[in-house]
């Protein structure tokens, strides 16, 4: 049984000609351990899918179920174990911790609150252990300073800290190292990776930066999401070595390679419209259609494409390419 | 206990000097003790001068009248000693009132939105209008505002609307911050969220707008003693202005202490309270502190 699974979930912000469909008709499951990228755009509602499957917005439409169970209905107390088991990292790190409290009262709240330790020495040594796995070291040192004392990478690890003070099973982290200086970006991902191998957390990367995806889901899978509907999904290598949707090849085609000869050789997909539509006036059928290079008249702008099955693992929703791969690097 | 105690001074050792870090600000703390002590412990050394002497009407300062003396000959010094109780009495009654009302109501609206926000709104709205000193006037002559503590409960009761907008549409940014919605997903609860993550980021604003209500309430109720629609019995600084003015103090030159004083006292308590407010807002913004 899946840990968290998401059934036809929408969710539309707005009224009348104001209204905006952020989430179309999502499903998708993760289990237990597993690792699951979101992938796409700005704007094209991989945040309010993390908002939703975190329980901090409610979906307009559809299901959400942990451990089988709709969120939705639960008693008070399974509605609690829900709560504290699925916790979310912020992208912003200036934004998450609150200016006014230290790291020590950051971190020390929630386990008093929740009683996962006795009494203050308890909370002192379980917090300097938190920040020690998040390799805030020498913790002693972080625990009387400001968030505004810190870099935004020791941020990130502050709020991963207060996360972890819960021990949650599921981490939602949406663009947790997207604001954060290149250089620090592999330490804290290999932080998060570490948190998946030893506490067996399971992890939804939400991410609009591919290579970030590649990196971090290698063992797992990526879901492609273009103006609210996931247009493809699978495991990590098959969705990165054979990609089918035409979004997904536009999006790997650009992600830019370091090294010059490969960079070459490889091809650009050309699209035939670089603007994406205002999610206020989707275009009807398939919304890739008025940038799709396979666009296909009478057929794409008709009908909304269902996610279908492939054999080579996940699904794809595009009845035109689906069964079509195409070579990225010549 | 001896703990308790010892952990009790050394925050208030901590508060003081992060408090010293703005110098201006630690000398309207201190100005403010003073006008304090002056006002509350004065008296006891120095008794209100009530005995009329005609031989030394309008003196100026002198070794023995500090400040001159008023139009019956009476020290004026011991005038000013004991007339600042009632004027604070009434301001932090009024800041304080008005303050909570705000803080509650507005962090409440901001928070709960819907059907709780629109009512909260509506009857800020109302308030908000109704010109705050011609109903003063109204209410002094019906109700006998002779208890300074219905004065400040008054003045604190229509002080509130503009404060709890501001703290209202401030609480409305701040329940969208990612660190409030950390603490909803952390299950720290609503009290929490309120007290803990919200209203200590609006602390500044809270004690600036408390300030300023203070000095609000100051103003208005000497408008209110010097249209003489609040009979106070004994000396008060704005009996004294009234009393000066009444007298026509403005109108001789021999008076200027007479009429000054009253005015120099308010000046400084309302510049103490406002620039006190710059070293507060060290206390509670952690990123305003350069020293630490």
């Amino acid at each position: 049984m899946a840990l968290i699974e998401l059934k036809n979930v929408s969710r539309t912000f707005g009224k009348g000609d104001e209204r905006v469909v952020a989430v179309d008709n999502v499903s998708f499951a993760i289990d237990e351990g597993e690792v699951l990228c979101l992938v796409g755009e700005s704007g094209c509602g991989k945040s309010t899918t993390g908002k939703i499957v975190a329980g901090l917005l409610e979906p307009t439409r559809g299901q959400v179920l942990f451990d089988g169970q709709d969120i939705s209905k639960l008693d008070k107390d399974s509605f609690r174990r829900y709560r504290h088991a699925v916790q979310i990292i912020h992208q912003d790190p200036y934004a998450s911790l609150n200016p006014t409290q230290t790291v020590r009262q950051i971190i020390t709240r929630p386990l008093l609150r929740h009683h996962k330790v006795s009494g203050r020495d308890g909370a002192e040594k379980r917090a300097i252990e938190l920040l020690e796995i998040v390799d805030l070291t020498p913790a002693h040192d972080f625990m009387d300073k400001y968030p505004h004392q810190l870099s935004g990478g020791q941020r990130q690890r502050v709020s991963v800290a207060r996360a972890l003070t819960v021990e949650p099973r599921f981490i939602v982290a949406d663009e947790a190292v997207s604001m954060v200086d290149v250089s620090i970006r592999v330490s804290l991902l290999n932080m998060l990776s570490r948190l998946q191998e030893e506490f067996n957390v399971t992890f939804l990367f939400i991410t609009h930066d591919l290579a970030l995806a590649k990196y971090f889901a290698w063992e797992g899978r990526i879901s492609v999401m273009y103006l609210g509907r996931i247009v493809e999904d699978g495991p990590t290598r098959r969705v990165v070595m054979d990609p089918r949707h035409p979004y997904t090849q536009a999006l790997l085609s650009a992600v830019p390679e370091a090294d010059p000869e490969l960079a070459r050789r490889k091809k650009r997909i050309q699209l035939r419209s670089a603007d994406i539509p205002s999610l206020l006036d989707l275009p009807p059928g398939c919304t890739f259609h008025p940038r799709c290079p396979y666009f296909v008249e009478g057929r794409c702008d008709a009908e909304v494409p269902l996610l279908a099955g492939i054999p080579e693992g996940g699904r794809v929703a595009c009845p035109v390419r689906k069964d079509v791969s195409i070579q990225l690097v010549e | 206990m001896g703990s308790v105690f010892l952990g009790a001074v050394q925050s208030i050792g901590a508060t003081l000097r992060i408090m010293s870090y703005n110098k201006v600000g630690f000398a309207g703390f201190i100005a403010v003790l003073f006008l304090l002590f002056m006002t509350f412990i004065g008296p006891f050394f120095v008794p209100l001068d009530t005995k009329t002497k005609v031989d030394q009407i309008y003196q100026p300062p002198s070794a023995q009248h500090w400040m001159g003396t008023d139009h019956q000959g009476r020290d004026i010094f011991s005038q000013i000693v004991n007339g600042g109780k009632d004027v604070i009495i009434v301001a932090v009654v009024a800041g304080a009132l008005s303050t909570l009302i705000a803080v509650t109501f507005g962090t409440l609206a901001g928070f709960a939105g819907g059907q709780v926000d629109a009512i909260i709104i509506s009857i800020t709205d109302i308030v908000l209008t109704i010109p705050q000193l011609p109903l003063l006037l109204v209410l002094a002559a019906l109700i006998k505002l002779n208890n300074i503590f219905y004065l400040g409960l008054i003045l604190g009761a229509l002080g509130w609307p503009s404060l709890l907008r501001a703290v209202r549409s401030q609480a409305l940014s701040l329940k969208q911050r990612d660190f409030v919605e950390a603490a909803r997903a952390l299950d720290l609860g609503t009290m929490h969220i309120i007290f803990r993550e919200i209203v200590p980021n609006m602390m500044t604003y809270i004690i600036i707008s408390f300030a300023l209500a203070m000095t609000g309430a100051i103003y208005a109720q000497v408008a209110l003693v010097l249209f003489g629609l609040v009979p106070f019995s004994g000396s008060n600084w704005g009996v004294m202005l009234s009393l000066a003015w009444v007298r026509g103090a403005i109108y001789f030159k021999d008076s200027i202490w007479y009429i000054m004083m009253p005015v120099a006292a308010i000046v400084v308590l309302q510049l103490s309270i406002v620039t006190m407010t710059r070293s507060l807002e060290l206390v509670f913004n952690p990123r305003l502190r350069s020293g630490a």
